[in-house]
């Protein structure tokens, strides 16, 4: 049988890709924190009433991720309650539980273990085990037959992680929204625990919205400041070259080789970076340096710096046959890059003004915004051939 | 045509010059006497070309001027341009050596001096009448830099320099110093 | 997918720089006036190796620049020749603009900073060496003090200065603006020329095909012409090693209904190579690079196949144009303009080989231009049309070719430089060998500088007046020279 952690990753994950389905990451390490104090609560090890949660058996479950937490709780010099454990072990848990857990997974034959462009991905060897999960659920869910304890939990994790849009039709949710209510308060065992996460889930909920607001907030700014920094010095007029003689600084930056190699290279370099901020934000080592929003932020920032470094390189002249191709494509990524950073940056703003669906719309931009970037390689390598050849 | 054939003869100049050069370097031979050798042989080569052709077919023979403008009036090149456009040619054909004819009194401004150790050498040249040595770097390259004296020898040299509307000088008189052979060889 | 796209992209461009193919995708900027002749064929202007670093690539760059010009600039008497700027003692200056390179200047497939005569620097750009010190202009010449540095190229050129120097202004002060007798002398002398009589062949001593000779026009054209007068027969051209051979074996089989130039430059080396200079026939200039081998490439990027005849054919290089087109031209050009490749032929008709025709016709067959539409009725036109009817003496009309093909002296024998660009850009370089046949250098310098004047093909007086004389002679003799 599998562990409440273990379904709820299996949950979590994509039939198709086996990547991770896009869940708010602080609600997210909560459900796995949760789901492992569930799996301990029905091993019979551990007790929660209001103001505690107690060890009633130190014995191991057989399990190492269980038996590690239960240790911990065990040895925890202070007796706490289950919002304070759910939020610890959120915090400094959640990564080895998700690891252990997948790794689990992977032994139970429900799971390989594959890397894709260095990010890992769990595709299903066949989707039984999930698919029978959610038929499951989707029968608790929807019947009215009162539920076994465990269902109860499942339905409790679920609704924390916001997993029902995954399993039920937006018809089926609501229909079934009462009774997901009443199942949640019917855990006995587990429902303080359930009430700690949802409450945890509450004050979490609005940090991450205060949080998700700010970095929304500077993709906004910073995409519009490049958008407009790009349109303008594209149908501003050219800044003419200078008609005095001397080393000026535009001369030098438009005329001098040299310094045409620097900001050329400089420009590649922040290029180079920008496109890694997109891509390694969901690797591992990236989560450390700071979370998915601070990377797009980063992301957005870069393609500012190339606008600027594209002006120092070019004057925003836009050059001569292959240059010009170059330069095309170049523009088109910042373009549509930024016109993707003010949707999604934007998206409470358009939504006041009655723009809905502008998180579908950022689709385009961004399919432009890529394809704009598989020519950039080939081009810059013609550029730099054509520049060291001639 | 007759600059095809000076062109010819500074070229042969030249090539032996780099030759002299290049062996001189080869054998040790101390830079101060590798600019001595040099200035021997264009001085000498202006000598010949002022004596037995432009003295002799402008004064004795009276056949023929010596002009500035020796091709729009049909004459003979002075000889002082006949030692620049030598000197124009070497540089053309290598960097091993360079030489030019300067003044603290040129009639062309450009021939003027045009660095430290140039001022420095043309005036010990007119002072002291003798020659002088002395090392500089110039556009990140150390040179042997040596000024020998160079004087009015003949009335052709006088009447051309106290006439000229150029002229910074009016009162020169035969055997004056009116300006230096500047000689140049990188060191490395 | 991208991977692969950009790999074969990367390949391709590999291919066409290093083994052939037609690189013109490649170029960065439009190429200059006269240079775009040539952009086909690369090598011609980038010989350095591939990968070659910065001072080798500027150096051998520099290197073809003087293959095609250095000549002219001799000739021209380089103000600042490359040779002056070669000795140390010019460190100083070189750090300003290094005139030792030409591409200091002129920067090629710049448009966006392509000034006149393919300059690319700012146009005041004598500030950088004349403005201080010794070499400050407006210190040592009174007569340039408070000129900004933007006015010097009004008069003076960076290479060639041979029409302005003060001796030479002084002496042509206070000329009137025409001549007693205005007459270019070279061309009355060329004109003048008759070949000796006895030379003179007429149409039944030829050796020909009869087809050949069936064409009564044609043959009427040959008889007219210089050529038979100076006794060029039909197999002189035609089958030239049928004439040489001394009229032994069969014109026929010798026979080609097409001569190549070679057989001109027989006769009109001087004509031939200097046509190869101008903008006309510089596509025949011996400097342009051929085509490159591909299999020569390949070796160098470590290749060492031989390959199948269908892949290096594709691989091979176009080869450049051996002719000029009229709709190639980057000046105005007409509607109808010939259509065929430009060569001796294109203007002087190959059997009528006239020299009027040539020297006026020929050149409003393709030009149109406001200064060529402008001559037909203009003062110059009215001359060349009295000179044409005999009513005026030789050497006083002005045609095209009076001015821009210029008549020069070599080993006594008067040709003509088909070279059009050696009296023009700037145009001040046609004063001493045009002009001042028949004008003074005052009107002349006048006349030149005055741009509208220039399109109406001088019919007016100039509306301009270049002070460069009256600054000379005050300098030559001050005012209070007398005292």
């Amino acid at each position: 049988m599998l562990t409440f952690t273990e379904e709820i990753l299996l949950l979590l994950l994509g039939e198709e890709d086996g990547a991770f389905l896009p869940v708010n990451s602080n609600a997210f390490e909560c459900a796995l924190a949760g789901a492992t104090l569930m799996d301990l609560a029905f091993a019979l090890r551990i007790d929660t009433d209001l103001e505690s949660l107690i060890v009633l058996n130190e014995n191991p479950t057989g399990l190492a991720m269980l038996d590690r937490i239960l240790a911990r709780i065990a040895t925890h010099p202070e007796v706490m309650d289950a919002q304070s454990w759910v939020r610890l072990l959120a915090r400094e848990e959640a990564n080895t539980i998700r690891e252990q857990a997948l790794a689990s997974l992977v032994d139970r034959g429900i799971l390989e273990q594959r890397e894709r462009r260095r990010v890992e991905h769990y595709p299903m060897r066949d989707g039984t085990a999930q698919r029978e999960i959610k038929l499951h659920i989707r029968e608790v869910v929807l019947a009215d037959d009162i539920p076994d304890p465990r269902d109860v939990v499942r339905i409790a994790l679920c609704d924390a992680c916001s997993i029902f849009p995954e399993v039920l039709s937006e018809r089926e949710i609501e229909q079934a929204t009462p009774r997901i209510r009443q199942l949640r308060i019917m855990d006995l065992i587990g429902r303080e625990v359930a009430g700690a996460i949802a409450a945890i889930q509450r004050t979490m909920l609005m940090a991450v919205r205060a949080r998700l607001a700010r970095f929304r907030r500077y993709v906004l700014a910073l995409a519009a400041i490049g958008g407009i920094a790009t349109l303008a010095t594209v149908l501003a007029p050219r800044i003419p070259v200078p008609d005095r003689f001397g080393p000026t600084l535009l001369e030098r930056l438009w005329g001098d080789g040299a310094w045409q190699e620097w900001s050329g290279y400089v420009l590649l370099a922040l290029s180079v970076l920008g496109f890694a901020a997109a891509s390694l934000r969901r690797m591992r080592f990236a989560a450390k340096i700071g979370d998915q929003n601070w990377w797009r932020v980063m992301h957005v920032g870069l393609g500012l710096s190339c606008v600027l470094l594209l002006f120092v390189h070019t004057g925003f002249r836009l050059g001569y046959n292959l240059n010009a191709v170059l330069m095309g494509c170049y523009l088109a990524a910042l373009v549509s890059g930024a016109f993707a950073g003010i949707l999604m940056g934007g998206a409470t703003q358009l939504r006041r003004f009655g723009f809905a669906q502008a998180g579908r719309l950022t689709r385009l931009p961004m399919r432009v915004h890529v394809i704009a970037l598989c020519t950039l390689p080939a081009l810059l390598v013609i550029h730099l051939l054509i520049v060291y050849l001639y | 045509m007759k600059r095809e054939s000076l062109k010819r003869l500074a070229f042969g100049l030249g090539a032996a010059l780099t030759l002299t050069a290049t062996a001189a370097d080869d054998a040790g031979v101390p830079y101060p006497q590798v600019t001595d050798m040099i200035y021997q042989v264009v001085s000498a080569d202006r000598s010949v070309y002022t004596r037995l052709v432009v003295e002799r077919l402008t004064i004795d023979e009276e056949a023929i001027t010596a002009s500035e403008h020796f091709e729009d009036d049909v004459a003979l090149p002075l000889p002082a341009q006949m030692f620049r456009f030598g000197a124009e040619l070497v540089a053309d054909e290598t960097e091993d050596f360079s030489y030019s004819l300067l003044s603290l009194h040129p009639i062309n401004r450009k021939n003027g001096p045009g660095t430290d150790l140039e001022q420095q050498g043309l005036q010990h040249a007119l002072d002291n009448e003798e020659k002088f040595y002395g090392e500089e770097e110039l556009g990140g390259q150390r040179y042997f830099t040596a000024v020998y004296p160079d004087f009015a020898v003949s009335e052709a040299c006088v009447d051309c320099h106290n006439d000229h509307k150029d002229s910074p000088r009016t009162d020169i008189e035969l055997g004056d110093v009116i300006g230096g052979v500047v000689i140049r060889i990188p060191m490395d | 997918m991208s991977t692969v796209g950009t790999l074969v992209a990367v390949g391709v461009v590999v291919v066409l720089m290093m083994v052939g193919g037609d690189r013109r995708a490649l170029l960065i900027g439009a190429t200059t006036d006269a240079h775009h002749q040539l952009e086909m064929a690369c090598e011609t202007c980038h010989a350095a190796p591939a990968f070659a670093d910065a001072e080798t690539a500027k150096n051998e760059l520099n290197k073809t620049c003087r293959k095609c010009h250095e000549d002219a600039l001799d000739d021209a008497d380089d103000s600042h020749s490359r040779k002056r700027f070669r000795s140390p003692r010019m460190a100083a200056y070189r750090e300003k603009v290094d005139a030792r390179y030409c591409t200091s200047c002129h920067v090629e497939h710049r448009p966006d900073i392509t000034r006149a005569s393919a300059v690319t620097v700012a146009m005041d750009f004598c500030v950088a060496c004349h403005s201080e010190g010794e070499q400050d202009i407006r210190a040592t010449r009174p007569s340039h003090e408070g000129l900004s540095f933007d006015t010097c190229a009004g008069c003076h050129n960076y290479h060639d200065n041979r029409a302005l120097y003060e001796d030479f202004l002084v002496r042509h002060a206070g000329q009137p603006w025409l001549k007693a007798e205005p007459v270019h002398a070279l061309s009355a002398q060329y004109r003048a020329w008759e070949p000796p009589e006895e030379s003179a062949i007429g149409p039944g001593a030829v050796a020909a095909p009869a087809v050949a000779l069936a064409d009564a026009a044609i043959v009427a054209h040959w008889a007219g012409s210089g050529h038979a007068e100076a006794g060029v027969a039909c197999a002189d051209c035609h089958a030239p090693d049928f004439a040489e051979g001394g009229l032994q074996g069969d014109v026929e089989a010798a026979w080609t209904d097409s001569p190549s130039v070679s057989v001109c430059r027989d006769c009109h080396r001087q004509e031939v190579r200097t046509f190869a200079l101008g903008r006309h026939g510089m596509r025949q200039h011996p400097e342009i690079a051929v085509p490159r081998e591909p299999g020569q490439g390949l070796a160098t990027l470590g290749v060492d196949a031989t390959l199948p005849e269908t892949i290096s054919a594709r691989l091979s290089d176009p080869v450049p144009p051996t002719h000029m087109h009229a709709a190639e031209a980057r000046l105005p050009m007409r509607i109808d303009a010939p259509t065929e490749p430009l060569d001796c032929g294109t203007c002087h008709d190959s059997h009528a080989v006239d020299i009027e025709h040539a020297a006026v016709a020929a050149c409003a067959s393709c030009h149109d231009d406001l200064h060529t539409r402008a001559y037909f009725g203009s003062p110059h036109h009215a001359l060349w049309l009295k000179e044409q009817a005999g009513e005026a003496a030789l050497g006083t009309g002005v045609s095209c070719a009076t001015c821009h093909m210029v008549k020069g002296k070599r080993r006594g024998k008067v040709t003509t430089d088909h070279n059009q660009n050696d009296s023009l850009r700037p145009n001040e370089k046609m004063i001493r060998p045009v002009c001042l046949d028949c004008h003074g250098l005052a009107f002349s310098l006048d006349a030149l500088a005055d741009t509208d004047l220039v399109s109406r093909n001088f019919a007016g007086r100039p509306a301009v007046h270049v002070e460069s004389i009256e600054w000379a002679v005050r300098r030559a003799e001050p005012p209070d020279a007398g005292r």
